[in-house]
């Protein structure tokens, strides 16, 4: 009995050995991270606002002149503007100012990652275009907006390498669906011509805008889609959702930038009327619990698979040097 | 009883005793029966050759009493290297003085043997036993209570007196140890050899007489005292036993120079095979070796020892009657929690979600192997093993005969790490958790052997002949710390309850 006994206390001993283990995890539910729950609902104008201010550095270009007299900006060797005498009026008024200063806040937009960090595409509703080059132009006098005069036009000319003749003019609507923030429409509010020059024996070309209207112009056609489109899909990882990521498509052989729609029932992010075989940088911007991820990836699209994109946390200023180089 | 007592007796008697004297009585009483001299030779015949009786404990209460002195006391405070230091100084002063008393004691019991020796002799002529015939033992027994009434501790003296008088066979039946006669006889004359301990009668016997030789004779010496008693005195008692060993003999130390023979006869000789097991109450100590205290008590806080277990096999041997030392083998473990709580904790888990692609020829749904990261509270558990095969080296003490059924023990000695290994996690200075495992020299730990010290207490109880079980507090302190590679080192203390058998290996049986 005295042996049993001593039997079972060495082996009791030996199995209450039993390894512990356990690795106990509880997600903090205040984190954005941990949501990974799409909305139905449009982006907030917040969110919007806080990608923008962060990763936006393009310049806005602001000064005056006055209304009284032909002015001209030469804003750098290859932007200037031009306004002609008593050539604008208050907002829905169609009386010309005769006198005092204009101030004039110009925002230009040539390269794609200017388009990105503005956070606006080339599209035309959901056709992409093509732009050489986007305006946002706004006039105040004495605090107060004004437009153009009837049948006066402001010009911008720019030099570019190898202008297109086929460019028209665009201009931009804003939507209150931030989803897509605005959209470009073509108008006859202005005009598209190319110029040519030999100044000092060194050739220039280039585009110049002639515009009756204000805020934001473009100049711009929509893209070749003659061999075919598809849909574009792209998925991230289940943490980023619609309602803290957007993504771009930047074209890489046309000065092209689409924001994708998001699709809440198929959790992904879709771009229409791509063109087949179009390569394509995928860019996705997501801000996470004031923490910023970016998602790259370059794809050549030839059919409406999914491509994923998987963001890893970065700064800003990362960012903003991605976009740069695009 | 004594001349007096023995007056009084007859004189109350025969105090107003009276009877019809027949003529000529008186007369024929004075001339011949009352001499005086008659009565003397009366009682002297009746008792000269009276051997006052040796009880069958006689000398097992010898040894008991030479054993029964103070063993010594000690304090143990198990906690830190000094008390194991205490403690094997406390053994050994315990044994030093547990030595010296046992030569003190027996220089006592000697004197009042030749004292006592005087004292009775008169005694003897009281009885008149028939010490030849072994078999009577009870009935001697029985004849000494009558008679002897001295304190017990002169009986002693009494019977070793009695028995130096004796033939060789007779000191055998004194000691009541007849299966052993041989080698006490030897023992004893190994003695005798030298000098001779057998104290003649101060009236020999015919038969005693004649066993004794001259030489044994020669050193006696035989006077009268001043009541007209033989006293007999043995110089060489004296010179044996006062003279025989010096204070500080290492033999007395470790109870190997016995003055006197084991109550079991020659000496011990007991190999033993203990088999035992002990949980074990584990604690440890973390050094940090210049690293930040935020490190380190995030660690100290991450950690908690959860005790462990110690199993293992000695072999002891005896060194003396109480001393024993012992050697083995044992597998040590040592158990460790390991609870890291943190936030801002980030998991990642690959996830296989079901999606559908829109196409123009039709929506296509697929499965996509894709990630969810999260981040929130994460509680980290780990049991962190330290195990650890060890040689343990050490010597005892125990208190007792090896034939009493309890015994005490004090033990203490080192151990060996002769390696080890390690399972579990820890965090590193990036408060990381990072794997601890590893085996022999390499991995997380520099170390894979080392040193302690250890003590205890055993208490013994004898089973049989061949088996004893035992319980064993004990504590073990830990003297080579543990190295890690990113600079901290810990040590490791541990005490439990050892339980085990102690199987007797060699073939010899004790009393």
């Amino acid at each position: 009995m005295k042996k049993i006994l001593f039997i079972i206390l060495i082996t009791v001993l030996f199995f209450s050995c039993k390894k512990d283990l356990s690795n106990s995890f509880l997600p903090d539910p205040t984190l954005g991270i941990n949501d990974t729950v799409w909305t139905s609902k449009p982006l907030t104008g917040g969110f919007i606002d806080s990608i923008s201010r962060a990763i936006n550095n393009t310049q806005l270009i602001v000064d005056s002149f006055d209304v009284s007299s032909d002015d001209r900006f030469k804003i750098n060797s290859n932007l200037e503007l031009f306004f002609s005498e008593h050539s604008c009026s208050l907002l829905n008024t169609n009386s010309s100012i005769s006198s005092g200063n204009i101030k004039i806040e110009l925002l230009a937009l040539f390269k794609k990652g200017d388009y990105i960090k503005n956070l606006i595409s080339t599209t035309s509703r959901k056709y992409l275009l093509q732009s050489a080059g986007s305006f946002f132009v706004y006039l105040t006098s004495n605090g107060q907006e004004v437009a153009m005069t009837a049948n006066k036009s402001f010009t911008i000319k720019w030099a570019t390498s190898s202008p297109n003749t086929s460019m028209n003019f665009y201009q931009g609507f804003p939507l209150t669906n931030f989803d897509s923030l605005f959209t470009w429409l073509q108008t006859y509010n202005g005009s598209i011509t190319n110029w040519d020059s030999t100044s000092l024996g060194s050739p220039k070309h280039g585009y110049q805008i002639s515009s009756q209207a204000t805020n934001w112009i473009s100049c711009s056609n929509l893209i070749d889609t003659s061999n075919g489109t598809t849909r574009l899909n792209v998925t991230l990882p289940l943490n980023y959702t619609n309602k803290n990521t957007i993504v771009f498509a930047a074209y890489t052989d046309k000065n092209t930038v689409v924001r994708l729609t998001t699709d809440f029932s198929t959790r992904s992010f879709y771009s229409l009327n791509v063109p087949l075989n179009s390569s394509i940088t995928l860019i996705s911007i997501s801000l996470i619990d004031n923490q910023f991820y970016l998602g790259s990836r370059t794809v050549t699209v030839t059919n409406a698979n999914r491509f994923s994109v998987n963001p890893v946390k970065s700064s800003p200023a990362e960012i903003i040097s991605l976009l740069d180089g695009l | 009883m004594d001349e007096k007592v023995f007056d009084n007796f007859f004189r109350s008697k025969l105090e107003n005793y009276s009877s019809p004297v027949p003529d000529g009585l008186w007369k024929k009483i004075t001339h011949t029966l009352m001499d005086e001299k008659v009565f003397d030779d009366f009682i002297s015949t009746k008792l000269e050759n009276y051997a006052s009786p040796v009880p069958d404990n006689m000398w097992e209460k010898i040894v008991r009493d030479k054993d029964q002195r103070p063993k010594g006391f000690w304090w143990i405070n198990n906690y830190g290297f000094l008390t194991a230091i205490a403690i094997i100084i406390i053994i050994a002063g315990s044994l030093f003085y547990v030595t010296n008393q046992k030569e003190n004691n027996l220089k006592n019991k000697i004197s009042s043997t030749i004292s006592s020796t005087s004292n009775q002799s008169i005694n003897k002529q009281n009885k008149n036993s028939d010490f030849n015939n072994n078999n009577s033992t009870e009935e001697i027994n029985n004849t000494n209570q009558s008679t002897i009434t001295n304190t017990e501790i002169n009986a002693a003296p009494t019977s070793v007196t009695l028995s130096r008088k004796k033939d060789v066979n007779n000191i055998s039946s004194g000691f009541m140890i007849n299966h052993r006669n041989n080698n006490l006889l030897s023992f004893l004359q190994n003695k005798n050899s030298k000098k001779s301990v057998i104290i003649p009668l101060m009236n020999e016997s015919e038969n005693q007489s004649t066993q004794l030789s001259e030489n044994d004779l020669q050193n006696f010496s035989s006077q009268k005292n001043v009541n007209g008693e033989l006293m007999t005195l043995n110089k060489n008692i004296y010179s044996l036993n006062n003279l025989h060993n010096p204070p500080l003999n290492l033999k007395n130390i470790l109870g190997l120079g016995n003055d006197c023979p084991s109550a079991n006869g020659d000496q011990r000789n007991d190999w033993y095979l203990q088999v035992y097991a002990s949980p074990d109450y584990t604690r440890k100590s973390l050094s940090g070796n210049g690293l930040s205290n935020v490190y380190l008590q995030k660690k100290d806080s991450a950690e908690k020892m959860s005790g462990g277990f110690t199993i293992g096999a000695k072999i002891s041997k005896n060194v003396g009657d109480h001393v024993m030392l012992n050697a083995g083998i044992q597998y040590s473990q040592l158990n460790e929690k390991f609870n890291l709580s943190t936030v801002n904790e980030t998991r990642t888990t690959i996830v296989i979600v079901s999606r559908t692609v829109v196409r123009s020829q039709g929506d296509t749904t697929f499965n996509d192997t894709t990630t969810v990261t999260q981040i929130g509270y994460a509680v980290r558990k780990n049991l962190n093993s330290y195990k650890n095969i060890e040689i343990p080296i050490g010597i005892g003490y125990e208190f007792g005969e090896a034939k009493d059924k309890w015994k005490l023990a004090v033990n203490g000695g080192i151990i060996i790490n002769v390696t080890s290994w390690y399972n579990g996690e820890t965090l590193d200075t990036s408060y990381k958790v990072v794997s601890v495992d590893s085996k022999g020299n390499g991995g997380f730990y520099k170390r894979s052997t080392g040193l302690s010290a250890y003590g205890s207490i055993s208490l013994i109880r004898n089973i049989n002949d061949k088996l004893d079980v035992f319980a064993e507090p004990y504590f073990r302190v830990g003297l080579s710390p543990i190295s890690s590679t990113i600079g901290y080192s810990q040590k490791f203390n541990a005490a439990g309850l050892i339980i085990g058998v102690r199987m007797k290996l060699n073939k010899k049986q004790h009393l």
